[in-house]
């Protein structure tokens, strides 16, 4: 459904993306990588907002670029949110339904099962400016949302949310997760590693892993324990032997 | 491009919107009726035109300024420019503010037009002075990434242009000499401006297409 082949991504001389390749199916994908790893760049290049300097994104075996029908399947959600914070929420959302071409006659009924799917349909009419940061951050889960798009991009969702935001956040994925292709990129393992199907690490520019959890567990049998332990590693050993190359 | 969108932008700057509301309705009628009183109403002629010129065309970029700053500095303002590829442009929102802010300043115009002839001329000279600063903004916004040091950058430039008296000041600025014709001044500054503001409007386009 959703391909990347060969891509490299440079700013000037630095070269940011390295001969990246992915294949995405529907489910849920960790993108996992410590900060500087290319994630965000990565994703960048995923939504269209970059031009890339070499290799090939393709929806559906299409490239995307100027694909108007990969980018009425895209919900985006980046690392900082909060636009128009003198707008309701209401008036808010029904901007972002107008970027997205969102038929007029639909538009009121997707806002407002948006509003509820992230929880927050009693605040309608509040303007953005009086939400808190978790419920700002929902508002942008129901941006990402709204449409119903087959492909969902979360860059760094759960930063700087509390532990009940980010309970609410894995709730949310669980909603929304069916028949769609979700990508949540972090580098916080605990984040991804109960929710996610598959999960893909990248270091400098490079994915160096694509597995199961279990998968990604394994990279670290024998090497942080030791041979005879009986304790399991997690997959944030198996994250930490990838990236350092243990 | 869809003209809603501007709707909820020029919402969201709620009581910033006024502003130049206020000195286009108010400030400047008062200022002319003060001056009439005290002159007389043709002598009072040149010496309005003078003033208003110091306030309507530096005041044509305070919208997009502040309208400006979710798409340069907002948090999350990548939306802005990946949600829809052809979106990515705003040149469109630009001349759009641009000509809102000028339908409001031809209605003074046009209601100095009872009082006064040449007034045409005036506000011919008086559009394309704003439509400079609407432009160099537009270009100065994408260079710099950054709304308020390109709105202080031009505000530095019309105190630059209006109080200094010095040669190059006089060869920079967009204003009108004292005593030179009107007519003389469109002829000449007037276009010379108009070409340089087309120029920062491309380049502008440029910028903005390079932004993401």
């Amino acid at each position: 459904m959703f391909e990347i082949s060969n891509l490299y991504k440079s700013f000037k001389k630095n070269q940011v993306l390295k001969d990246v390749s992915l294949s995405f199916e529907n489910g849920i994908y960790g993108l996992l990588g410590p900060n500087g790893a290319g994630k965000t760049t990565l994703i960048r290049c995923m939504v269209n907002l970059y031009d890339i300097n070499k290799g090939v994104i393709k929806f559906n075996g299409l490239s995307i670029d100027n694909n108007d029908e990969f980018l009425s399947n895209i919900g985006y959600l980046p690392q900082k949110f909060g636009l128009f914070k003198e707008l309701t929420a209401y008036e808010n959302l029904k901007y972002f339904c107008i970027l997205k071409k969102i038929n007029k006659d639909r538009m009121d009924d997707e806002i407002k099962d948006c509003l509820k799917a992230v929880n927050l349909e009693d605040r309608i009419n509040h303007k953005v400016s009086t939400l808190s940061g978790g419920m700002i951050r929902r508002l942008g889960i129901a941006q990402a949302i709204l449409g119903k798009p087959r492909i969902i991009i979360f860059d760094e969702p759960t930063a700087g949310l509390d532990p009940e935001e980010r309970i609410r956040f894995k709730n949310i994925l669980t909603q929304i997760k069916k028949d769609r292709l979700i990508i949540i990129s972090t580098h916080i393992v605990e984040d991804i590693e109960a929710s996610c199907d598959r999960i893909i690490i990248m270091n400098d520019g490079r994915v160096l892993k694509s597995g199961s959890a279990k998968e990604i567990k394994s990279a670290a049998i024998g090497k942080v324990y030791g041979e005879k332990s009986k304790l399991k590693p997690t997959v944030e050993d198996g994250y930490m032997c990838i990236i350092k190359r243990i | 491009m869809d003209v809603r969108l501007i709707y909820y932008d020029f919402k969201n700057l709620k009581v910033y919107y006024f502003i130049p509301v206020l000195i286009i309705f108010l400030f400047i009628p008062v200022l002319s009726i003060g001056m009439v009183k005290i002159y007389g109403i043709e002598i009072a002629h040149i010496m309005i035109f003078r003033e208003a010129e110091k306030y309507i065309p530096i005041m044509s970029a305070w919208w997009t300024t502040f309208i400006f700053r979710e798409y340069i500095e907002g948090d999350g303002n990548e939306l802005l420019y990946c949600v829809n590829k052809r979106g990515k442009l705003k040149a469109f929102q630009i001349v759009f503010i641009f000509l809102w802010y000028i339908l409001h300043v031809s209605i003074v115009f046009l209601v100095g037009s009872i009082f006064w002839n040449n007034i045409l001329a005036e506000f011919i000279k008086t559009v394309i002075q704003c439509f400079f600063f609407t432009s160099s903004l537009y270009m100065l916004i994408y260079t710099l990434k950054s709304t308020t040091i390109s709105f202080m950058i031009l505000l530095i430039y019309e105190l630059f242009s209006l109080f200094i008296n010095s040669e190059i000041t006089h060869f920079i600025s967009i204003f009108g000499d004292n005593g030179t014709l009107i007519m003389n001044i469109i002829g000449s500054k007037s276009l010379v401006v108009l070409f340089i503001s087309i120029v920062f409007f491309v380049i502008g386009v440029y910028k903005n297409k390079r932004f993401y």
